[in-house]
Order: structure tokens, then sequence, then C-alpha cells
């Protein structure tokens, strides 16, 4: 699926994700037809708040890419808007799951230095989003 | 089922660190399977390959010229859907005996899932369709997935790692009892807990063993069947239903509804009903699948498997024997064709130490992207 607005949007700075234009259904990354309403090439980019919740998350202890040495955790967040993205946590001790808490609070840091450019996420001081 | 297609012919290969190739592997494979349905190359006219690097290749060197020929992408999601596709060409007429050929060398290639040389597409190394917003993070693995899935089920239902570890240690106890499988040193559940993490919260003993093998099934319609060496094992019911979109990221039900409907849809093919279910084949890539496929199929409410399974409830002699020759987890990662001759093995009453006493029903059930199942009977 095509996510170039969205790689673009980080390298800018700005978390950009999609619906459909037509029913208004997150899908992200977004599909040329809406498995919810059919609808075709109706993506629509927006900019997203950045606010989200953690809806699960994982520790890798083995490394598989060097690139990416064990243990790191990841994490699904369901953003405010609704759609949910694979992403890494900040901020925490990288090697405990149980540090990670489903449902925390959670607000985005786009990191636009890097090649490619990413998105992570760092718990909000304390609560969860509404 | 209109007209009714049995499996006629099994055949394995060892299983293990083997240095052959996949296409040698399932040709061997293909020959026992010829073998114990008392066929020859020549009684074939249907073949389904299934991750063989060269179906022709297969075919030239075992004299096949069959009227119907299908080869599949390497995903294990793709055998029920396979058994399903033979079955259908059978009960249409197109051709009378189809042979379905695997062959594996995952282990001897290197496959990691998760770092390449699986052999197989995007999809076999990581779940979804866009590296370009996983890679960043280092997300990859089809078992980071399922870790993914677990993690959230264990928040939803409060699901434990002893109970999941239920899963591995029943298995392992079932390979004890097949000569055939590679793990078969007791497990306990304090050595399960006690086991490194691959990608938290699954342990090494969640994972399958990648390995290298090949298997063939003989399928025929019932009219034939009655004149082959074997009991016929027939094919009650086979469907299958895609949750590919939205595959990129783990699915909310946990495919539960998926698989309730291949689940209704092959009992009702099968005119049977869950009670008449004597073993579940069910595939264990990662042993959090299993909880999934258990709630999905009913045999316990959704958020209960956990219990369900560490009350010993898939053991043998309990109420649903799981996965009896030891499954993937144990026995050899053969991308759910293992499970599927086990079933026709218990079927036949073959299984020796490990056999379910008097079976007569035993469904196969995968939770994957394409969610499928298939039902097998001693009678039609
Ligand atoms: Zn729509």
């Amino acid at each position: 699926m095509d996510v170039r607005p969205h790689v673009d949007g980080l390298r800018a700075g700005l978390l950009r994700v999609a619906r459909c234009g037509a029913c208004g259904t997150a899908a992200f990354p977004p599909p040329r037809v809406c498995p919810r309403c059919g609808a075709r090439d109706t993506v629509e980019w927006f900019t997203a708040s950045g606010r989200g919740t953690v809806w699960s998350a994982v520790v890798f202890h083995k490394t598989y890419l060097a690139e990416h040495p064990a243990p790191y955790p990841v994490a699904v967040v369901e953003l405010a808007e609704g759609p949910r993205l694979v992403t890494t946590l900040a901020g925490l001790l990288a090697d405990d799951l149980r540090d990670i808490r489903i449902g925390q609070a959670v607000t985005a840091e786009i990191d636009a230095n890097r090649e490619p450019p990413r998105v992570v996420f760092r718990p909000d001081p304390e609560g969860e989003a509404p | 089922m209109t007209t009714p297609v049995a499996v006629v012919g099994v055949g394995t290969t060892d299983f293990g660190a083997l240095g052959r190739t996949a296409d040698d592997l399932a040709g061997e494979a293909l020959r026992v399977a010829l073998d114990d349905a008392g066929l020859a190359g020549l009684d074939v006219d249907g073949l389904l390959t299934h991750r063989v690097d060269s179906y022709e290749g297969l075919a030239a060197e075992h004299g096949l010229d069959p009227r119907w020929t299908v080869a599949l992408p390497p995903e294990g999601r793709m055998t029920g859907p396979a058994l399903q596709l033979a079955a259908a060409a059978l009960r249409e007429g197109l051709c009378h005996t189809v042979v379905l050929v695997y062959g594996n060398d995952g282990r001897t290639r290197g496959a990691t899932y998760g770092a390449g040389n699986s052999g197989s597409t995007a999809a076999g190394e990581g779940y979804g369709t866009t590296p370009a917003l996983t890679a960043p993070h280092g997300m990859t693995s089809p078992g980071a997935f399922s870790a993914l899935m677990l993690q959230r089920h264990r928040h939803l239902y409060g699901t434990t790692e002893e109970q999941l570890g239920a899963v591995a240690t029943t298995f392992r106890a079932h390979a004890a009892l097949n000569p055939q499988a590679l793990r078969r040193d007791p497990l306990t559940l304090e050595d399960y807990l006690a086991s490194r993490y691959v990608v938290a919260p699954l342990h090494v003993f969640d994972y399958c063993q990648i390995n290298d093998g090949g298997v063939a099934l003989v399928l025929t319609t019932l009219e034939r069947a009655r004149d082959q060496r074997r009991a016929p094992v027939h094919v009650l019911g086979a469907a299958q239903r895609a949750r590919l979109t939205g595959s990129d990221l783990p699915p909310d039900d946990f495919w539960a509804d998926a698989l309730t409907e291949v689940g209704e849809a092959v009992l009702r093919s099968g005119g049977r009903s869950r009670g008449d279910v004597d073993a579940l084949m069910v595939y264990d890539n990662f042993s959090p699948n299993v909880l999934f496929t258990l709630e999905g199929l009913g045999w316990c409410k959704v958020g209960e498997s956990g219990e369900w399974v560490a009350e010993g409830r898939i053991a043998l002699g309990g109420r649903l024997p799981c996965n009896t020759s030891g499954g993937q987890l144990s026995e050899g990662y053969l991308q759910g064709w293992g499970l599927v001759v086990e079933a026709v093995r218990q079927l036949r009453g073959e299984c020796g130490a490990r056999q379910v006493p008097g079976a007569r029903t035993v469904q196969y059930a995968c939770a994957a992207p394409i969610v499928s199942s298939v039902l097998f009977g001693r009678e039609a």
C-alpha cells in the first residue's frame, strides 16, 4: 500500500495517517478500496493529534536484524482518531514487558532525522486517555 | 457434499535437519503416499504442490501428466485451502485422483521467519503488507505478531503464562509417544517458565520447530476409494474465510468470527455437531493460536481458553485431544500437513500409544489471515 504521504509527513515533523473519505473509517495503511463501504480511491490523509493508547506490546529478546539489536519493545498504538500503528515506545526500560501497560496513554514523538524517519510514542506522565 | 471424497494414501519422510531439497523430500513423500494407497503415478490425474520449488520438476521426475495441476504459495495458511480445492476438483469431476505434495527445506536453508531465508513471501517473514511501516521499528517475524495478539488477550482476559505453558507441555507429552517427533524429551511447566523469551511474552517453547520434511496425501472419489487397499478417510467438509483486509495489524477478535464461520461450515457439511469431534489438529506455529482456535470454534467462551487448556482438556484422555503427534511445536513444523496426516492416522487407528480410542471424527483448523478448517471422518 502507498504510505509515501505518511513517510513524507514524518520527514516534515507531521504524523499523517488516513481514513476513508466516503465513510470516515480509519484505514492505515490505506487500502485503495475501503473494506467497510467499498468506496474506491477515496483515501483521505490527515494530521493526527499524536495522542493515543497502547493497544498491545511485546519485547524482542532475539536479534533478527542487525540494525535492531535486542532487547527492544514493539507496540501497537491506537491513535485517538482511530488508526493503529506499529511503533516503538520511548523512555522505558527496554527489556521488561511488565513496564508496559496496555491502555497506557502515550504521545507521539517524531524522529525526523533518521532515515527513514519514524514516529515513536512516549508514555504520558499519568493516567489513561479518556 | 455431493460426490464424496476420501484420503486413501498418506506419506511422510523423516523430519529434522536433513540437508535435502524441498522437492527431493516432496518426491519421497509422494512415492510413500502412492505406495500407501497402492497406486502408481499413472493412476494420478491431479497434482497440487505446496512449497516445492518446481512443480514442473516434481511432475517430470515422477511421471505425472495430470489433467489438473495447481501450485500454491508457501505460506502454511494455504494447507486447508489446498485440501478444499482438491476436494472441489474431485467433486466437480475435473480429475479423479489427486496427489497433494508438500516439501520443506526450511531448516537446511536456514529459515528464520523474521530475518530472511524462509523461502516465503513478506507474509512469511513478518505478517502484513507494508514493511515500510514496520521495518523502522524492528517489527518482524510471525511469532512477534502472535506475541502481540497474546499480550492483548492477556490484558483483556487475564490469560497467564502458566496457562499458555500448558499448550507446549501437553504437546510435548504427546510427542513422547510419537517416534517421528523431533522434540521428545520431557518438558515441565517449570522448564517452560524458566526458558528464554524470544519475543516476550512468548517463550522459546511457544515456537514451532523449524524443520525439513515432506508430506503427501492421495485424495480420490469415494467410488474409487472403495477399491483401494486402505480404509478411506472421508473428507467431510472444508471451509475457509480470509481476514486479509487490515492484516497489517493483529485482529481485534483473534480471528474468532472467521473461525466460528469455518467451524460451523465444516460441521454442517459433514452432518456432524461439535460434540462429535473426537480430536482437533490445530495449527500451532505459535502456541497462542491454539487458544484463539479453541475459542473461535466454540470449545470454550471467548477469554476462557487459558483455563480450558490448563485443566487438561487438550491432552490425550481429555475432552478434546489436540495435536496428538506433538504438533508443530514438538513433532515438527510442516505447515499443517503433519497435522493433517495425524488426523488421517488417528482415523485409521494407526497411532499406537497416542491413539485416541475409537476416533471417528477429527478436525483440522488454522487461525491465520486465511482461516480454514477441514473435517475428516471414518464414516461418510
Ligand atoms: Zn469507507
